[in-house]
């Protein structure tokens, strides 16, 4: 399965975001998104998503075309801040998105044992990763995740690797992080975003070249 | 029943507003001496309400929204579902409690 978009434009006002981006994204596959502040990454992720509205923008998933994926159960979004409803228990959560029982238990047993504690009641780092398995295990077919390694420990961000990981065998996935590091270590293909442009990027030390390392 | 629950949910997100409109109709359906005699300040009540609930959601507050749509609930869709649960519970309390 592989989802392809392409001659992505985007201005806010007369200013240009996205210059002509061309995207592909195979199930079974990570991609790693790197760039800096301000490059354009989130905004082609509200774009791709449909949280900015984009008329023009064309999808093709295989060889069917579609103007939005999301209604279509082919993509979900991890945003960078908090998405499900703070006043929904751990259990209602992982019920709405009618998770299966082995990631109920990796979510109870790695985040509360409760299941009946409030999600606003969970510290932010706790809530993120809660959040990020809950659509790593889920059916649809596509990922874009937004800084999903954001404040979380150390040893959190080395799990939430893992499961990613074996996440990615059913799933094409695309994330951004500052947290670098595991982003390189996960990817099977690098892409860089600079002034709305994407390139890819075939080995890590090309983006010191781009300034996103310092020389 | 899935959606129904998801609708139910979205609504009661933003039930205040939506009781603060409905407490209105209602005053408004008592000093008018009946649901009937309102009808087009309703109507108009009811779309400045969506108007701006759409806005509140749409460009203030729109990471409220990534929930419903990595459910895969269509947004408008979820609005009219929104819109009907509304209709049930506004109509039959301005009909009851008309003079």
């Amino acid at each position: 399965m592989n989802l392809k978009v392409d001659s992505v434009i985007h201005k806010f006002g007369s200013k240009p975001v996205l210059s002509d981006i061309f995207l592909s994204l195979n199930k079974g596959e990570i991609v790693g998104l790197l760039g800096r502040n301000g490059a354009g990454k989130s905004t082609l992720y509200k774009v791709m998503f449909g949280l900015l509205k984009n008329p023009l923008i064309r999808f093709r998933v295989d060889d069917q075309s579609y103007s939005s994926l999301y209604d279509r159960k082919l993509l979900q979004y991890l945003p960078e801040q908090p998405y499900i409803p703070g006043d929904l228990t751990i259990a209602q959560a992982l019920d709405y998105y009618r998770l299966d029982q082995p990631a109920r238990h990796w979510v109870l047993s790695e985040v509360a044992e409760d299941s009946q504690l409030k999600l606003k009641s969970l510290s932010l780092g706790k809530r993120k990763y809660l959040e990020t398995i809950v659509l790593l295990s889920t059916d649809v077919p596509f990922l874009i995740m937004d800084e999903p390694f954001n404040g979380l420990a150390p040893i959190m961000v080395e799990q939430l690797s893992e499961y990613i990981r074996n996440a990615s065998n059913k799933k094409g996935i695309i994330m951004t992080d500052h947290l670098y590091r595991p982003v390189i270590e996960l990817a099977d293909r690098l892409l860089f975003m600079d002034s709305g442009t994407l390139r890819e990027i075939r080995d890590p030390n090309e983006l010191t070249q781009y300034g996103y390392f310092p020389s | 029943m899935y959606k129904l629950r998801i609708a139910v949910l979205f609504f009661r997100e933003s039930a205040g507003i939506f009781l603060i409109y409905l407490g209105f109709s209602i005053y408004l359906t008592i000093i008018e001496g009946g649901w009937l005699n309102i009808l087009t300040p309703l109507i108009f009540l009811k779309t400045i309400e969506y108007a701006g609930l759409v806005f509140y959601y749409r460009l203030l507050r729109p990471h409220k929204l990534i929930f419903y749509m990595n459910l895969g609930q269509n947004i408008p869709r979820l609005w009219l579902g929104v819109i009907a649960l509304d209709a049930l519970i506004t109509f039959p309390s301005l009909i009851l409690l008309s003079p």
